[in-house]
C-alpha cells in the first residue's frame, strides 16, 4: 500500500500516517492480553481424569508386577485350548511356503518343479506323502510321467498340525479330491522316519512298500 | 545398586532444581516473563515477519 | 556480508540484540547450513530405501546400498545430522537472544560443529561399509561416537555459560526446554550406549534401553527444541505474548515427568515383564496432559491472528509445526494402547507416525527458526518469496501424502495380518501402491528441501536483494522511525 513512501526511507522522514495509526491500533488491541490467562477448572479436572485413567490402566494391565510376569493379565487356572482351526484355512496359509516352487495354481514349473494337481503322490498313499514332506526329496523323480531332477526341501521344523493341514489342503485343491490327513498320522510318520535323511526315488519306494 | 543410587541422585537433583527455581522467583511475575521476548524495537503489537519483497 | 549499513539505532535494546545476533552468526549459520545438507542426504537415503520396498531390484547389486544399510543411514542422518545440528543451532541462537549475552566460546563451537559433521560423515561411511552396530538409532560404529559426543559437550557448556551470565531477569519458557535438552540428551546417549553397544546389561534389558533411548531421542531431544522454537516464534512473529504463561510452565514440567516413561510401548508383545510395557503405555497416555497444555497455549495465542499466515513464512511453518505437534502426539498416545497396537504394531502405520512427528512437527519448526533467524543473522533478506512458497507447499503436501499413505496402508495391513484367512502375499501386494505413494511423498519433500537450500545458499552469499516494498528488516527500521517521530512530538 505504501510502496512509494517506503521505497527509500532515508529520504523520507515522514512516516506513512496510515502505518502509524495501524501500529497504534494494534497496540491497543493487545491490551487485554497479558500472557497470564488463568488456568481453567475444566483443565484441572481433565488432568485429574487422565491421572486416574492412567492409574487404572497400570493396575489392570500390571501383570503380576514381577520380573517373570510376562502376561499382562493374571491367568486364572489352565487356559482353555484354542479352538481347532479349519485345516483348509490353515493349510492355505502354510501353502504360502510352497508357492514359489509349486505355484499358486498347483501346476508347478514344467521341467523343474512337479505339479501337485492330479499328482499320484499327492492323491495316493498318505503315509508316503507325509514322509516326502517331512524329509524332502532329491534326485530323479517321476511325476505324472515326467521326470524331474531337483531338490524339494524338508519341512520337519513345521508343527504336525501345520503339515497335516497343508497336505489336506493340497489334496483338496485344484480339482484334487481325497480324504484329510490327520495330525496323528504326521506324528506317527515323524517317529517312524526319525533320523533318516532326504528321500531318493528308490528309498521312498522302499519305504512305501 | 548402581541403578538405585543413580535414580536417587537424579531424583534429589530434580527436587533441588525445582526448589532453586522457586527461590529465584521463576514462578512469580509471570506477566513480565511472558513479555520478555519483546523489546523497545520489537514491542508487543508489532508483526515481525513477512514474505520478502511483498506488500504486507 | 552486510548488505546495508544499519541506520543509527535509537534504543539500547535493539543494539544489544544486533550485537548478540552478530556474535552467534558464524556458529549458527554453520549448524543450520550443514543441517540442511544432511537433510538432503537423509531424504535421498530415505527415497532409495523407499523405492527398494516396492521395486526390490532397484540398486540391488550394490552391497553398500542394501536396504539394511541405507535405511540406517536415512534415520541416523535425519536425527543426528539434520535434527542434531538444526536443534543445536536453534539452541545456541535462541539462548543467546533470550539471555541477551554474546555467544561464548565461538571458536570452540565452530570447531565442534565441524567435528560433529565429520563424526556423522564417518558414521555414515561406517554403516555403508557394513559396520553398523545393529542397535536402532545407535547404528553408528562405536569409534564414531566420540566425535559426536565431545562437540555436544561444548554446546552444553556454552549453553550453561550463557544462562549463568544472562542479563535478563526471567527465564523464558523456551529456555526451560533448551536447558532441559542439554541435560537430558547427554544422559540419554551415554546410558543407552553403555547399556547396548558397550554391553553393561544383556538380553531383554538391552532392548529396553534401546527403545527407551529410541523414543526419548525424539521426545526429549527433538520435541523440546521444537516446542521451544514454537514458544518463541509464534508470540514473537504475531507480536502477542503467549496465551497463558502458567500453563506453559505446567506443560514443561508435566512433559519432563511423563515423557521418559513412554519408550517401552515399542516392545508390546515382547518377552518383557508385562509391567514394564504397561508403564510405557501409561507414560504415553499421560502425555495427553502436556500435549493439551502446550496445544492450548500455542493455538490460543494464534487465535485471531490466522490472517498473518498469508504474509509470514515463519508463521506458516511454525503454525504447521505446532498443529501437527498436537495431532501427532494424540496419535502417538493412542497408538501406544495395547488394543490399538494389536492392529498397528509392526505395520507401516508406525512409520507414518514417525514421519508425521519428525517432518510435520519438528522439521517445520526448525525451518521456521531458520526463516526467522537467517535474515537477522545475515542482515540480508531472503532472496525469493517464491522459493519459500515452494518449500512450504512441498513440505505440507509431501508430508500429508506420505503420512496418509503409510497410516492408511498400515491399518489395512494390520487388519489383514490379524485375519488368518488372508495369505501373506496378498498383504504384501496390497501395500505396494501405498509404498509407491510414499516414494512420491518423499520426492516432493526433497524438492522442497532443495528449494530451501537454494534460498539458503543465496542468503549466505553476498548479494543485494533490496525490495521495493517494506520487508522484514525494513519494518524494524520503519518502526524505529515511527517511535522516533512519536518521541519528538
Ligand atoms: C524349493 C522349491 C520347493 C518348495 C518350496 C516346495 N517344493 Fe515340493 N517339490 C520340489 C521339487 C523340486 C520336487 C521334486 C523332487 C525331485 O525332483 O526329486 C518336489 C516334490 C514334491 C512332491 C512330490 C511330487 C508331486 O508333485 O506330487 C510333493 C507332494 C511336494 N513337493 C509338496 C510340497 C509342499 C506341500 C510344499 C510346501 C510345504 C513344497 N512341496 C514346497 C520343490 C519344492
Amino acid at each position: 500500500m505504501s510502496q512509494v513512501t517506503n521505497q527509500n526511507p532515508e529520504q523520507d522522514p515522514q512516516p506513512d500516517p496510515v502505518f502509524t495509526l495501524h501500529m497504534a491500533a494494534m497496540r491497543e488491541m493487545q491490551e487485554p492480553r497479558d500472557g497470564i490467562a488463568p488456568t481453567p477448572v475444566s483443565y484441572i479436572i481433565m488432568c485429574l481424569l487422565f491421572v486416574l485413567g492412567g492409574g487404572w490402566y497400570l493396575g489392570y494391565y500390571g501383570g503380576e508386577w514381577t520380573a517373570n510376569g510376562l502376561s499382562e493379565r493374571p491367568i486364572a487356572g489352565i487356559p482353555p485350548a484354542p479352538p481347532p482351526q479349519d485345516p483348509m484355512v490353515l493349510g492355505k496359509e502354510v501353502f504360502g511356503a510352497c508357492l514359489q516352487c509349486h505355484q499358486e495354481s498347483g501346476l508347478g514349473v514344467a521341467g523343474t518343479y512337479p505339479p501337485l494337481a492330479g499328482s499320484e503322490y499327492v492323491l495316493g498313499d498318505k503315509r508316503r506323502l507325509v514322509a516326502i514332506l517331512l524329509k524332502g526329496l532329491n534326485g530323479e523323480f517321476v511325476v505324472k510321467g515326467n521326470t524331474y531332477n531337483s531338490q524339494m526341501p524338508a519341512w520337519e521344523i513345521r508343527e504336525d498340525e501345520e503339515i497335516a493341514a497343508v497336505l489336506t489342503y493340497i489334496r483338496n485343491s485344484w480339482g484334487n479330491k481325497a480324504d484329510a490327513v490327520s495330525k496323528d498320522l504326521v506324528t506317527a510318520v515323524r517317529k517312524e522316519t526319525a533320523g533318516r535323511g532326504e528321500w531318493r526315488a528308490a528309498t521312498l519306494a522302499e519305504f512305501a512298500k | 545398586m548402581f541403578i538405585w543410587s543413580f535414580a536417587l541422585i537424579s531424583g534429589i537433583t530434580m527436587v533441588w532444581l525445582l526448589a532453586w527455581a522457586i527461590r529465584r522467583g521463576e514462578f512469580q511475575n509471570m506477566r513480565e516473563g511472558a513479555r520478555m521476548i519483546f523489546d523497545d524495537q520489537e514491542p508487543a503489537g508489532l508483526v515481525t515477519d513477512h514474505f520478502p519483497g511483498e506488500p504486507r | 556480508m552486510i548488505a546495508q549499513p544499519l541506520p543509527p539505532a535509537i534504543g539500547p535494546e535493539f543494539e544489544a540484540r544486533v550485537e548478540v545476533d552478530g556474535s552467534s552468526r558464524a556458529v549458527v549459520v554453520l549448524f543450520w547450513g550443514t543441517s540442511l545438507l544432511w537433510l538432503t542426504v537423509a531424504s535421498l537415503a530415505g527415497i532409495i530405501s523407499s523405492i527398494k520396498l516396492h521395486s526390490p531390484d532397484f540398486l540391488g547389486g550394490i552391497e553398500w546400498l542394501t536396504f539394511g544399510r541405507i535405511r540406517a543411514v536415512h534415520w541416523d542422518t535425519a536425527i543426528y545430522g539434520f535434527g542434531g545440528l538444526a536443534a543445536s543451532g536453534t539452541l545456541l541462537w535462541l539462548q543467546a537472544r533470550l539471555c541477551q549475552v554474546r555467544l561464548p566460546y565461538r571458536n570452540l563451537l565452530l570447531v565442534g560443529g565441524v567435528v560433529f559433521n565429520i563424526g556423522i560423515l564417518l558414521g555414515v561411511i561406517g554403516i555403508l561399509m557394513g559396520q553398523s552396530t545393529g542397535v536402532e538409532t545407535l547404528e553408528f560404529p562405536l569409534w564414531a561416537m566420540p566425535l559426536l559426543v565431545v562437540p555436544y559437550v561444548f554446546i552444553v557448556i556454552a549453553n550453561f555459560t550463557m544462562y549463568f551470565k544472562k542479563v535478563t531477569k526471567h527465564t523464558y519458557v523456551s529456555q526451560w526446554y533448551l536447558m532441559a535438552v542439554t541435560v537430558w540428551f547427554p544422559i540419554l546417549v551415554l546410558s543407552a550406549e553403555a547399556c547396548t553397544n558397550l554391553g553393561a546389561v544383556d538380553g531383554v534389558a538391552q532392548a529396553i534401553a534401546n527403545w527407551w533411548y529410541g523414543h526419548n531421542v525424539v521426545g526429549l531431544f527433538a520435541t523440546p527444541t521444537g516446542i521451544a522454537a514454537a514458544y518463541y516464534l509464534i508470540p514473537k512473529v504475531i507480536g502477542k505474548p503467549i496465551h497463558s504463561y502458567h500453563l506453559s510452565l505446567l506443560g514443561f514440567w508435566s512433559n519432563a515427568i511423563f515423557y521418559n516413561w513412554a519408550g517401552t510401548h515399542h516392545l508390546t508383545g515382547g518377552p518383557l515383564p508385562a509391567w514394564t510395557i504397561t508403564l510405557g503405555v501409561v507414560g504415553s497416555l499421560m502425555m495427553f496432559i502436556p500435549v493439551i497444555t502446550i496445544g492450548i497455549n500455542h493455538h490460543m495465542t494464534m487465535l485471531g491472528s490466522f490472517h498473518l499466515l498469508k504474509t509470514s513464512p515463519t508463521l506458516r511453518f511454525a503454525v504447521m509445526g505446532s498443529m501437527v505437534y498436537t495431532l501427532s502426539s494424540f496419535q502417538g498416545s493412542l497408538e501406544a494402547l495395547r488394543s490399538h497396537q494389536e492392529v498397528t504394531h509392526f505395520t507401516h502405520y508406525t512409520i507414518g507416525h514417525v514421519h508425521f512427528g519428525m517432518y510435520g512437527f519438528f522439521a517445520p519448526l526448525m525451518f521456521a527458526m531458520m526463516y526467522y533467524g537467517m535474515p537477522r543473522l545475515m542482515d540480508q533478506e531472503w532472496s525469493s518469496a517464491r522459493l519459500i512458497r515452494i518449500h512450504f507447499w512441498c513440505t505440507l503436501v509431501g508430508m500429508l501424502i506420505y503420512v496418509f499413505a503409510m497410516c492408511y496402508a498400515g491399518i489395512r495391513q494390520g487388519l489383514m495380518m490379524n485375519d488368518p484367512a488372508v495369505p501373506f502375499l496378498n498383504i504384501v501386494r496390497f501395500t505396494i501402491p501405498y509404498l509407491g505413494l510414499r516414494t512420491l511423498g518423499g520426492v516432493i519433500l526433497l524438492s522442497g528441501t532443495i528449494a530451501f537450500l537454494i534460498n539458503f545458499i543465496r542468503i549466505i552469499t553476498p548479494h543485494k536483494y533490496t525490495w521495493a516494498t517494506p520487508t522484514l528488516l525494513d519494518s524494524e527500521r520503519d518502526w524505529r522511525k515511527v517511535v522516533a517521530k512519536e518521541k519528538e512530538q
